[in-house]
């Protein structure tokens, strides 16, 4: 008779507290406060918005948020499992936050629903869509390709602006509600830099990448805008955020850097020639389906490494030891004992 | 990625600072292993060899069998025999003033005899080997055998360390314990003048360490070596110098849901439940009982276990229900696996390759973010038989 040994977890955790996504999730507070002033009070205080207009820009990530945890709830009340934590409330703050202000927050609300909701049934097929990117590329098609919607707010418009570098450093620029500025993306940056699981290799190599190429074409092609281009806040913004997604981006050491150098290059490109805001979320897009290509290449590649070796060594020694000839008893036995 | 991994531990979790003895069991249960018939109410004596692996460790009365669990999760049928508390030897040797004075030859023999046939095959194996290390390392978080071995019975440890290098002949001897064991070091240094032959070295408290493969690379050996733990010299010992079987077991009690974690040294054979009863204070109701270990050990119930050679450790912990998630693709797992192995692409695509060279370390599953039991994905469960 043989008692069915339950070899249960190991007691003990990395992280038992889950902080991980409390990391990320604090660090966003500073550039949704931001963005609630640069949106928000700084137009009201130019009366060029009205005082309903003034909760715009919190309406956008509480909705992105909200909306998110009724997915996860329609999931789980279909599916009748035990409740899966999932990233949906995150995604839905990310994607508000990048969003134009002007933006119908009805429309967001509803295409936030379902999108998500579609995406998280292919989920569990084949093909995986990146839940965060494919539902952005979603939102980049209906507000700048169809719809048009500026991403300049209520004192942009109607006034002449003209941002200095430390302007645009700061976040008073043109671009996503809450995704301006770059001083507080840095500040996330570092906060995050001292994350376990955070993928902080992709934004550096990524953000050194794109850096590289446009240095390269101010070289060739002298145009003075050189900062103005490499401080764009969009990139930025989804360099930190966006390309870290732990579900859709590599997990091998080599495959992060071929991502990052990848979607550095392709954003290059994009950006100066297609879309400044939302460059980098295509190039993200793009690259994402190719991940698991990545992946699997990187790791043939880090197969070669000394960790693949050091195992061949250690399988090796432990069959010379099956093979070690074993002490026998001599026959004739020592009367001294 | 740093290959070595300090766990996070519970530092509350303090040990006793003496080893608690339990030698007089009413009953010891020791397993059958071979299909022969033993009967009852046969008077036994201490160390009596009954069969090839049935050596009593007290002396007493055959009352019976018993069904009991091991260590390993199986339920054996095993030998009840009713303490005396006579202590009546079966054979009495002399002590052997000197250990130095047997050769290697006859070292193996008896360790033979004894039935210690791994020890000697080791010890044969490495017998051209020229440096000996002392492995007084322990891996599983709240246990320390092989420390209080160390600690307690350093005299012992360090002089069947000095007959073991002259016996194989040997050269050069290192220590080898970490540098956060105050006590263990106190006591070390206190004797080593005695043996200026033998040089401590302190290693961090990294987790698997202690195995012999990533020791040696650690400190970088590359001579050929012969890797000895306290508990095993303790072994040679009782063999050699003293001529006797080890017939005490030395383990650990530990856990966040008991007042008193202690070492204790136990017959062997002996019951389990008896020694909680006697000796731990439960703080929890709610618990889970970890054999050997909360790493690499599995989650058994005391009631029936019995105290075998193979027992190293009994953890009772807090019970803490966690929630599985959906993997997240972060990679840790493969980036923090010791010998190479892939759990996330195993997850996804169950090729066994991916894991072939697992050590059952259960890294991998410490380290998910979303309390995935990758040991239990990898290894299954092992033991379960029809």
């Amino acid at each position: 008779m043989v008692i069915k040994m339950n070899k249960t977890r190991p007691y003990l955790h990395y992280d038992l507290e889950n902080s991980h996504y409390f990391h990320l999730g604090i660090v966003l507070l500073p550039l949704i406060i931001y963005g609630c002033y640069k949106n928000g009070l700084l137009p009201l205080l130019n009366n060029d918005i009205s005082i309903f207009e003034f909760v715009r820009p919190l309406l956008f990530p509480i909705i992105g948020f909200g909306v998110g945890l009724l997915v996860d709830y329609v999931i789980w009340w279909n599916s009748k499992e035990e409740t899966i934590f999932n990233n949906t409330p995150y995604y839905g703050v990310l994607i508000t936050m990048t969003l134009p202000i002007h933006a119908n927050i009805f429309v967001v609300a509803i295409l936030l629903f379902f999108s998500f909701l579609l995406l998280n049934k292919i989920k569990k097929s084949k093909w995986k869509p990146s839940l965060l990117f494919t539902t952005r590329m979603i939102f980049f098609l209906i507000f700048s390709l169809i719809a048009h919607v500026s991403f300049k707010n209520a004192t942009e418009q109607t006034n002449m602006v003209l941002y200095s570098l430390l302007d645009v450093f700061f976040g008073r620029n043109i671009g996503g509600i809450h995704s301006t500025s770059i001083f507080w993306m840095l500040f996330a940056f570092f906060i995050l830099w001292f994350d376990f699981y955070y993928k902080k290799e992709i934004p550096l190599i990524l953000i050194i990448t794109f850096i590289c190429f446009s240095f390269l074409f101010e070289f060739i092609f002298p145009t003075g805008n050189f900062l103005k281009a490499i401080l764009n806040p969009s990139v930025w913004f989804a360099a930190i955020f966006y390309a870290t997604d732990s579900t859709s981006s590599p997990y091998t050491e080599s495959g992060k850097i071929i991502y990052a150098v990848s979607i550095g290059i392709l954003c290059f490109f994009i950006t100066r020639w297609f879309s400044e805001q939302e460059g980098i979320y295509i190039s993200i897009f793009i690259i994402s389906l190719l991940v698991n290509f990545i992946d699997s290449f990187a790791y043939k590649l880090e197969k070669k490494n000394k960790k693949f070796c050091r195992f061949l060594i250690l399988k090796k020694e432990n069959f010379i030891k099956q093979e070690a000839k074993k002490f026998e008893i001599p026959k004739l036995k020592k009367e001294s004992l | 990625m740093k290959r070595y991994l300090t766990l996070k531990k519970d530092f509350n979790i303090k040990l006793q600072s003496e080893i608690t003895k339990y030698l007089t069991p009413k009953y010891i249960y020791l397993p059958i292993e071979s299909e022969d018939e033993i009967h009852s109410n046969i008077m036994v004596k201490k160390e009596e060899k009954i069969s090839t692996n049935l050596i009593p460790p007290v002396s007493g009365k055959i009352v019976g069998m018993k069904y009991c669990l091991t260590e390993k999760g199986k339920v054996t049928k095993c030998l009840t025999i009713l303490n005396d508390y006579k202590e009546t030897m079966f054979e009495r040797h002399s002590i052997r003033k000197k250990m130095t004075k047997v050769s290697l030859e006859e070292m193996l023999i008896e360790l033979k005899e004894f039935h210690y046939n791994d020890l000697a095959d080791k010890i044969f194996e490495k017998k051209e080997a020229k440096i000996l290390l002392l492995n007084g390392l322990e891996d599983e978080p709240y246990v320390a055998n092989e420390i209080f071995i160390g600690k307690e019975y350093t005299n012992m440890v360090l002089e069947t360390l000095d007959a073991l290098k002259d016996i194989v002949g040997i050269k050069t001897v290192k220590i080898i314990i970490k540098n956060n064991d105050r006590e263990g070091i106190e006591a070390y240094t206190n004797f080593l003048g005695t043996y200026p032959d033998m040089e401590l070295i302190y290693v961090p408290d990294y987790y698997l360490i202690g195995n012999n493969d990533f020791l040696k690379e650690y400190l970088h050996i590359k001579e050929s070596n012969l890797i000895i733990r306290p508990s095993e010299l303790r072994i040679i010992y009782n063999t050699i110098k003293r001529r006797r079987y080890t017939t005490e077991s030395i383990f650990t009690i530990s856990g966040n849901a008991i007042k008193n974690p202690q070492i204790i040294e136990a017959k062997i054979g002996s019951p389990l439940n008896e020694i909680m009863e006697q000796y731990i204070h439960l703080e929890e109701k709610d618990f889970l009982i970890y054999v050997n270990g909360i790493m690499k050990g599995s989650n058994l119930e005391y009631e029936n276990l019995i105290v075998t050679p193979e027992l190293k450790s009994l953890l009772i912990m807090k019970n803490i229900p966690i929630k599985e998630n959906d993997c997240i693709n972060c990679g840790k797992c493969y980036q923090v696996c010791p010998v190479g192995c892939n759990p996330r692409a195993y997850l996804k695509n169950h090729k066994k390759r991916e894991v072939e060279s697992c050590i059952d370390c259960s890294l991998c599953t410490y380290i998910c973010p979303s309390f995935i039991n990758l040991r239990k994905v990898i290894n299954g469960d092992k033991n379960e038989q029809n």
